[in-house]
């Protein structure tokens, strides 16, 4: 199944205060079956994530700075949120670089309150016994047209 | 970012380009029988390697037993599965590089092996086929590359390198046409400081330059280093093989000395660089093959400036021989082997586990839909519950090799090549005997480790039927 996450940055619009609502939605409106919505805002969008909640979408809340929140939001029902990192045509090192970083630089990883799903290209063979070492467990699936799905949370 | 717009890498999704395994392992393996092989000739001639017997035919099919059947057919397989990576492209054919196998064995053998009993027909003919054999090897490899839309001082890395390889192999084939009876106005001397110039300084150096730029980010997981000097590192090393080519040929030796004072600013460039890449690394602990890389660096300029000293100081053929025998084995071959305790665990890894890594859930984990699991630090539990499975871990690349055992390996090969490059400038027979042996053992040990790895039955299977 062909996946993409499309992004929308809804924060000029926020500090500029105008409404995103309708922005939001239409986007949502053109998202594929496993496509992922990644949502950059100024602020915890509890209330869409509630909207979108009653649409059948799970959200992964993710805090980078103390006015950017991430949010995506995916149909793929899992028992903890996940946040997703497409590393598909990036050069080498830069996935495994991108996911070393989101794991050491996320408290969410660390407590188990978070998992993330990555998409390669192909099995990442260095990144697993890096995973292993921080003490990561990893789920992968190979999918038909090159996309490999590797899930990482919390070992135990 | 942009409103509504997918993520990803640029381009958007790419999917895995990478050559079946066994177009590149039948070149490195190859390559590692043509290291054993050499490691036991370099014994049995090492009596001949201090005090000129450069020119003896033993020795120059020694010579060759290396650059041909070990080194550039194991960085044949090595650059089949790199570009792909690096520059995330498909070979422009694989059907024609699989098949070049075949014709690029049995030519750089033969002629080996004409060199070691002086048969010019042999020479005539197997030379000819492998220069079809590298010029088919170099045009794929120009032509898969250029393809890409990844830009930038790699690519001219390594489109020059192979640019220049062509450049090598034409030089030698004119040498052989000399010898066989091609009136060429006596410039033998000339075409054979060139072949050398152009393999060593142009193929060799650009290639292990320009991966190297790849590799050890990837190796010492560093990002977010300064890039503008490769250009410059890349223009120097040009530059340094151009003006050493025009003074060979116009018997300028200032000119060959103004090559070899780009060629040493060229290594230093690449230091610095390589200096930027460990300090912008993730991973604070270096693996020793890694660190030998940089030591290789070292000994590449260290080899310039004994190039340097050599030009200045006349021009006898043991002195050549010394800077040679230590520019190739400590530079090039050095590097590679630190490459090589990286790529072929890789190789072996993708082929053999890379389906099964993540299958097996382990306890309290719940994998998704489809997708297969695996816990840290713990031998997970099979997925079917009845009957009992005792638990098997799938093991990571990590599992495949201990890699701090080739510190002892790297270093007393890194020795072996001091006490012979030495002893061959000092006529010191017992020390050349020596560093013979000391490299020949770091070889064996070498390919013991790796052949560990890759498990030749297994892989015999695995290459069976398929060309």
């Amino acid at each position: 199944m062909d996946r993409k996450i499309t992004v929308l940055d809804v924060r000029e619009m926020l500090r500029a205060k105008q409404e995103p609502f309708q922005v939001i939605m239409s986007t949502v409106a053109t998202l594929g079956p496993a496509d992922v919505f990644e949502l950059h805002a100024t602020f915890r969008p509890d209330p869409l994530i509630r909207v979108l909640g009653k649409q059948g979408f799970h959200a992964a809340v993710v805090q980078e700075t103390e006015d950017h929140f991430i949010v995506q939001f995916y149909k793929e029902d899992i028992d903890i949120p996940v946040f997703h990192l497409d590393n598909r045509g990036l050069e080498p090192p830069q996935p495994m670089v991108r996911t070393l970083a989101f794991l050491d630089g996320h408290e969410g990883m660390k407590t188990g309150e978070l998992a993330l799903e990555i998409w390669n290209e192909r099995v990442p063979a260095f990144l697993l016994p890096e995973l292993e070492e921080r003490g990561f467990s990893y789920e992968i699936q190979d999918e038909d047209h090159g996309t490999v799905r590797v899930r990482i949370r919390r070992a135990g | 970012m942009e409103r509504g717009m997918p993520a990803g890498g640029p381009g958007g999704p790419v999917t895995s380009q990478a050559p079946p395994f066994t177009v590149p392992m039948r070149y490195m393996l190859l390559g590692m029988a043509g290291f054993v092989l050499f490691a036991f000739d370099l014994v049995a001639q090492s009596i001949h390697l201090s005090g000129g017997g450069a020119f003896l035919p033993q020795v120059v099919a020694l010579t060759h037993l290396l650059t041909l059947g070990s080194l550039l057919s194991f960085i044949m397989g090595a650059v089949y599965q790199l570009v792909t990576v690096a520059f995330l492209v498909p070979i422009a054919s694989e059907r024609c590089a699989r098949w070049n196998f075949w014709l690029y064995a049995a030519s750089a053998f033969g002629l080996i092996g004409s060199m070691a009993i002086w048969s010019l027909t042999g020479l005539l003919v197997f030379g000819s086929l492998a220069t079809v054999s590298l010029y088919v090897y170099a045009i794929l490899i120009i032509v898969s590359v250029s393809r890409s839309r990844i830009r930038g001082p790699m690519l001219w890395f390594v489109i020059s390198a192979h640019v220049y390889l062509m450049a090598a192999v034409a030089a030698a084939w004119l040498m052989i046409a000399s010898i066989s009876g091609l009136r060429l106005g006596g410039v033998f001397p000339q075409l054979l400081a060139t072949h050398i110039l152009l393999a060593l300084g142009g193929f060799f150096t650009f290639l292990v330059m320009g991966f190297s730029f790849k590799l050890l980010p990837m190796f010492t997981l560093s990002h977010g280093f300064a890039t503008w000097r490769q250009k410059w590192t890349w223009v120097l090393a040009h530059a340094a093989v151009c003006l050493a080519l025009i003074g060979i040929w116009a018997q300028r030796p200032a000119l060959e000395w103004a090559g070899g004072v780009a060629g040493w600013m060229a290594f230093a460039s690449l230091l610095f660089d390589i200096r930027e890449i460990f300090r912008k690394r993730l991973r604070k602990k270096t693996e020793p093959p890694t660190r030998m890389v940089v030591v290789a660096a070292v000994a590449g300029m260290a080899g310039v400036l004994w190039m340097l000293v050599q030009l200045g100081s006349g021009r006898e053929q043991d002195g050549w021989q010394g800077v040679v025998t230590f520019y190739l084995l400590g530079w090039v071959v050095l590097t590679l082997m630190g490459y090589a305790y990286k790529i072929v665990p890789f190789l072996i890894w993708t082929q053999r586990y890379s389906a099964k890594a993540g299958r097996n859930a382990g306890a309290g984990d719940r994998p998704g839909p489809g997708m297969r699991a695996h816990t840290a630090g713990s031998a997970p539990d099979a997925v079917t519950a009845s009957p009992p499975v005792k638990p098997q871990k799938v093991p990571v690349i990590a599992d495949l090799i201990q890699l701090g055992r080739s510190r002892p390996v790297l270093q007393s090969f890194a020795i072996g090549v001091m006490v012979l490059s030495f002893s061959g400038v000092a006529r010191f027979t017992a020390g050349a005997v020596a560093g013979s042996i000391m490299i020949a053992l770091s070889v064996l040990g070498f390919i013991w480790q790796l052949q560990r790895v890759v498990d030749p039955k297994q892989v015999a299977k695995e290459l069976r039927g398929h060309d």
